[in-house]
């Protein structure tokens, strides 16, 4: 038995000598599986020691600590292989049935969450884009109008475009509000870069080593529930809280955002220093403050809650509020509450409130 | 006077004589009254003294193995992950040598997600102030020019671009983002710092006398499981962080505005490397500066050609990867030196709650 395990143990050094094949620099599609059974191999080698220093120093408590330990090496085996299955079956089945059911890329999980997420921020960008510099822009630098007259050193000023400063003030708010939908988006995607480049090639297998043994099993527990919760559960919940955000877009029929030229006001924007000639006594604009018309800002305001806000700012309070800020609430806290689950499950004992705090 | 870790040896040993002196005398105590209650504790207790002595020998060997003790002949490296990774390879400001050992790893790191972030604060600020500029500058009406407006200002007053200012308020939502990740990364320098060279030096010879005292045995497990988790287990877990997790590789690799990466576009419009855009200002009033990078004049020709607010697409994911790579990777090192602390503790058997230092944060 003694001389069987020593073998063994001769033995298992050679599966560190296997040529590397963890690619140069570690991106999405991470061989994680190579660490992972070399840290489960590694637990079996100390575990074989302490065993065999159990002989060494008489002390069957020693014997019987390694032998009982040995049984997490299995379990981790079993986990290992779990992992393994569980991401061939998401790049199998998984992904395709949610290509099927919501449309988009294929791929495994991580590939399409990444998709649905950069795909959402350039919407998110194109929406926000067309917003400033067709509607806000243009209101904000036409509210600035004032008509001037200068007589013999006398001056009379009118803000006749005044009014437009509340739309305008409304839709800095907005888009301010657009701005911060977009930074979680953007997180969003650099956390699920994060969770297949960092968390799970790397913590996945210190975890499941440290899981091996009695006294560090609460830290390997919570490393392996960080990394599976933020590897399978964050991804998933991404895909499919988008999912099902499309397709209450469908039924409920918010249009794409989109409004059409003639619903944007009309600004030249004058950019020359002076103006060169009598005709710029005025400017070619919507809203001209020598017009005195007291219901240009109401005008203005319409462009917002009129007809043109049906393409205007439904489609833009679901894209950035529901697809944007809800969903990506939604997915850390699905994943932080699954990882708090799993914590319990692989022997954690650690709050993870800390990183909720941030979300 | 500053305590080294070549003192840390001495010191260990002689808090070890202490502790067993202690002991001798309740022996000795114990033989005079003949009273076995003291030679029992003694005999058992000196075992305890054995045991501190060699877990702060193994500390004092792992603090040599991270590089807090430059004279440790043995120590970790960057080639020890380059062999798995070459994160650390890419890092510029400052680069990470392949024998620098692990707390010149993290630290330098560190100083990369500064830059990393410092650049963040300087897109928010640049936009911030390009904004402000933009939406404040005036046209006024001068009319007839060929008569040296004689006829005075009449007319429309205008500031063309005084919607810009929408952006004032995004910026600065950006500029505090950014200056959050900026400050949080500092401040995991200085609390790096603080581990190489603070107090909590003087913990471990403290945790050999406490250790080996009955009723105190509690508190220098914990001592003993705060300095495993600070010395070892932070600066491993940035060490580790710097080769696989790189920021400016997942920029470089997203698609920006003008062709160009959103690393490339940060560059550009912060000016680091290349500071003569910022004097393109002058396009406002004369349009005839090279190096459009700031132009915002172009709105009238279909909306297409503002280069200057087409910028918060990169630097709104600039931002979201700086707040990212300094926040939450904090809290999570701060989590695991926490879980790292609690188990050691326990080994020790003692409690430990590190918790609060999430609070930080």
């Amino acid at each position: 038995m003694k001389i069987a395990l020593l073998s063994l143990l001769v033995l298992l050094s050679l599966s560190f000598a296997a040529p590397l094949i963890i690619p140069p620099v570690i991106l999405p599609s991470a061989n994680w599986q190579t660490p992972a059974i070399l840290a489960a191999f590694a637990a079996l080698g100390v575990l074989l020691i302490l065993y065999l220093l159990g002989f060494f120093f008489d002390s069957a408590e020693m014997r019987t600590l390694a032998r009982q330990e040995m049984w997490q090496v299995f379990v981790t085996m079993f986990f290992i292989v779990f992992f393994i299955a569980l991401e061939a079956y998401s790049s199998s089945t998984l992904s395709s049935a949610f290509s099927d059911v919501f449309g988009g890329a294929v791929g495994n999980h991580v590939d399409f969450a990444l998709k649905v997420s950069q795909d959402l921020s350039d919407k998110q960008w194109e929406s926000l884009s067309a917003l400033s510099k067709s509607l806000t822009i243009p209101l904000g630098s036409m509210a600035s109008a004032s008509g001037t007259c200068n007589i013999m050193g006398s001056s009379f000023s009118y803000t006749g475009c005044g009014g437009i400063q509340v739309p305008f003030a409304s839709l800095t708010f907005a888009t301010n509000a657009l701005v911060s939908a977009m930074l979680v988006n953007n997180s969003q995607t650099f956390l699920i870069q994060l969770a297949s480049s960092f968390f799970f090639p790397v913590l996945l297998p210190i975890g499941l080593f440290f899981r091996c043994f009695q006294f560090t099993r609460g830290a390997g527990g919570l490393l392996i529930a960080i990394a599976v919760g933020f590897y399978f559960i964050y991804p998933f919940s991404v895909i499919l809280t988008w999912g099902m955000a499309k397709k209450a877009a469908d039924t409920a029929g918010i249009p794409a955002y989109g409004p059409e030229a003639g619903d944007y006001p009309s600004f030249d924007y004058p950019v020359e220093m002076f103006a060169k000639s009598f005709d710029t006594f005025e400017i070619k604009s919507e809203c001209n403050p020598l017009d005195m018309d007291p219901k240009a800002a109401r005008h203005e305001s319409e462009r917002l809650t009129g007809d043109s806000g049906d393409s205007l700012v439904d489609p833009l309070v679901y894209q950035f509020f529901i697809e944007g800020l809800f969903t990506t609430m939604l997915n850390l806290l699905i994943t932080l509450t699954a990882i708090r689950g799993l914590a319990s499950i692989f022997g954690a004992e650690v709050d993870i409130s800390g990183l909720a705090r941030i979300s | 006077m500053a305590i080294t870790w070549g003192d840390m040896y001495s010191l260990s040993m002689l808090s070890a004589a202490v502790a067993a002196i202690m002991m001798g005398l309740a022996y000795a105590i114990g033989r005079m009254f003949d009273n076995p209650k003291f030679t029992v504790w003694a005999k058992t207790e000196i075992f305890q003294v054995a045991a501190s002595i060699v877990m702060v020998f193994l500390a004092l060997f792992l603090v040599g193995l991270v590089g807090l003790d430059s004279s440790a002949s043995f120590s970790m490296d960057a080639g020890w992950i380059n062999a798995y990774s070459s994160g650390t390879a890419a890092y510029a400001h400052p680069a990470i040598k392949t024998d620098d050992n692990v707390f010149q790893v993290s630290e330098k790191y560190l100083q990369n997600m500064a830059y990393f972030s410092h650049q963040a604060v300087r897109g928010s600020r640049a936009m911030l102030g390009a904004m402000d500029e933009f939406s404040k500058y005036t046209r006024t009406p001068c009319v007839p020019p060929w008569l040296m407006c004689l006829m005075g200002v009449n007319g429309v007053n205008v500031r063309p671009l005084a919607g810009g200012a929408v952006f004032v308020q995004t910026s600065n939502l950006m500029l505090y983002s950014s200056t959050t990740a900026y400050l949080t990364v500092l401040a995991q320098i200085f609390f790096l710092k603080f581990i190489q060279s603070g107090l909590v030096v003087a913990y471990l010879p403290m945790a050999i006398v406490l250790r080996s005292l009955p009723f105190m045995r509690q508190a220098g497990g914990a001592l003993l499981a705060i300095c495993f988790s600070l010395f070892i287990v932070f600066p491993l877990l940035v060490f580790v962080e710097s080769a696989f997790w790189n920021p400016y590789d997942w920029v470089a690799s997203s698609t920006g505005v003008g062709g160009k990466n959103v690393l490339e576009n940060m560059n550009d419009f912060v000016g680091i490397e290349g500071k003569e855009s910022q004097l393109a200002y002058g396009d406002l009033f004369f349009g005839t500066v090279s190096g459009a990078d700031w132009v915002f004049k172009d709105i009238p020709e279909g909306y297409s050609g503002n280069k200057t607010i087409d910028y918060n697409q990169p630097l709104i994911m600039f931002n979201a990867a700086a707040f990212l790579s300094s926040v939450f990777m904090f809290t999570f090192n701060i989590t695991a030196v926490t879980a790292a602390a609690s188990v050691f503790a326990r080994l020790l058997g003692s409690e430990v709650d590190l918790s609060r230092l999430v609070q930080i944060v």
